[in-house]
């Protein structure tokens, strides 16, 4: 026997609020997964894996102030390692992730989550002061 | 059909004027936020991202809860407050509730008044204040809305300005929030103020917002 109209509608609901909590979810991992790549590509001294964790203008941006291509550059720029706990934060199409001691800044390109700010130094009050950043 | 039409003209005229408008918002929004973006080297978004974006629903219900919470005062404020002179206000001598007598409930109810006003008890209680409450409930539910989609919107933005975000209800404390809320509270106010004053001066020939045109400037809670 169907369930009354009221209990399949709430079941509608339920699973309605189920999916939107898992896509919030698996954003937060994207951006964190992303955040590591960058970290985890650094600390093992691999550029070419570490700038293509970044967002292009961001790559862009640290070729043209350090005057050398981004796989040498982005191992110059004192990078900490993946190691640590993860907390991550997304709000709409940015996400903060924090791994250990390292903050990373990161935007959606092309429905991907890219880097767009890394070795950053917080500043108390002000915006992070960020060595790898976009123009 | 022409009937239907010729008796819901006010419903269905506002109604396709919200749709229109809301459709135009939609649209110059969707290109300001991304200029925005573009100018900060970020992705733009698509029409369908940004319709289901913190950014558009904020900027729909900082409007959408000012409205309802204008009529909502305007409702409870003209139960008590007279203004002389003007169509928006009642006679000079019926400030408050008025009588059952009056207000055509309980023993006084016509055969074909609504259900709950004719039942004197806690029913009538309810449906006499049924307006403010839903009205009131629109308002807070979507202020309830700003508030949310504002911290989101915000928080968006302080992480592309390399800062960390804050708390909900940090932002409820924040001037971003009473800023949007507080804008939209003055015009709604100072709208209806305005219309209630200038009334008393001036006529709109045919519209019951308005005293008829030959009415004296000192007649109160006349409607054309």
């Amino acid at each position: 026997m169907r369930p009354p109209l009221r209990l399949r509608r709430l079941g509608v609901l339920a699973v309605a609020v189920l999916a939107l909590a898992s896509c919030a979810g698996s954003q937060d991992d994207a951006a964190t997964t992303a955040a590591v790549l960058l970290l985890d590509a650094a600390a093992g001294r691999d550029g070419a894996a570490a700038c293509a964790a970044l967002a292009g203008p961001t790559r862009d941006e640290l070729e043209q102030s350090s005057g050398k291509p981004c796989e040498e550059a982005v191992l110059e720029e004192g990078l900490g390692d993946g190691e640590g706990p993860a907390s991550v934060e997304v709000y709409e199409t940015m996400a903060q992730v924090v791994v250990g001691s390292e903050t990373v800044f990161l935007s959606r390109y092309d429905g991907r989550w890219k880097v767009v700010a890394a070795a950053c130094t917080a500043v108390p009050g002000r915006p992070y002061d960020c060595s790898i950043g976009l123009p | 059909m022409r009937t239907f039409l010729r008796h819901n003209g006010i419903s269905l005229f506002f109604g396709l004027l919200f749709l229109l408008s809301l459709a135009g918002q939609s649209y110059a929004g969707w290109h300001q936020v991304n200029a925005r973006l573009v100018a900060e080297h970020l992705d733009p978004l698509s029409w369908t991202r940004y319709v289901a974006s913190s950014d558009f629903a904020v900027d729909v219900a900082e409007n959408w809860q000012s409205e309802f919470l204008q009529f909502w005062v305007y409702l409870m404020a003209t139960v008590w407050l007279l203004q002389k002179g003007s169509p928006e206000s009642k006679e000079l001598d019926k400030a408050g509730q008025e009588s059952e007598q009056d207000q055509k409930i309980g023993p006084y109810a016509e055969p074909d008044s609504p259900t709950w006003a004719r039942t004197g008890d806690w029913r009538t209680r309810v449906y006499s204040s049924s307006l403010a409450l839903v009205m009131g409930a629109i308002f807070l539910g979507s202020w309830a809305v700003q508030s949310v989609a504002g911290w989101a919107a915000f928080n968006e933005e302080r992480l592309q300005q390399l800062q960390d975000p804050i708390a909900w209800t940090t932002y409820l404390r924040n001037a971003d929030f009473w800023s949007r809320t507080l804008q939209n509270w003055q015009s709604e106010f100072l709208a209806v103020g305005t219309l209630a004053v200038l009334a008393i001066f001036l006529r709109q020939r045919g519209s019951p917002q308005s005293k008829p045109v030959g009415q004296p400037h000192g007649s109160t809670g006349v409607e054309g």
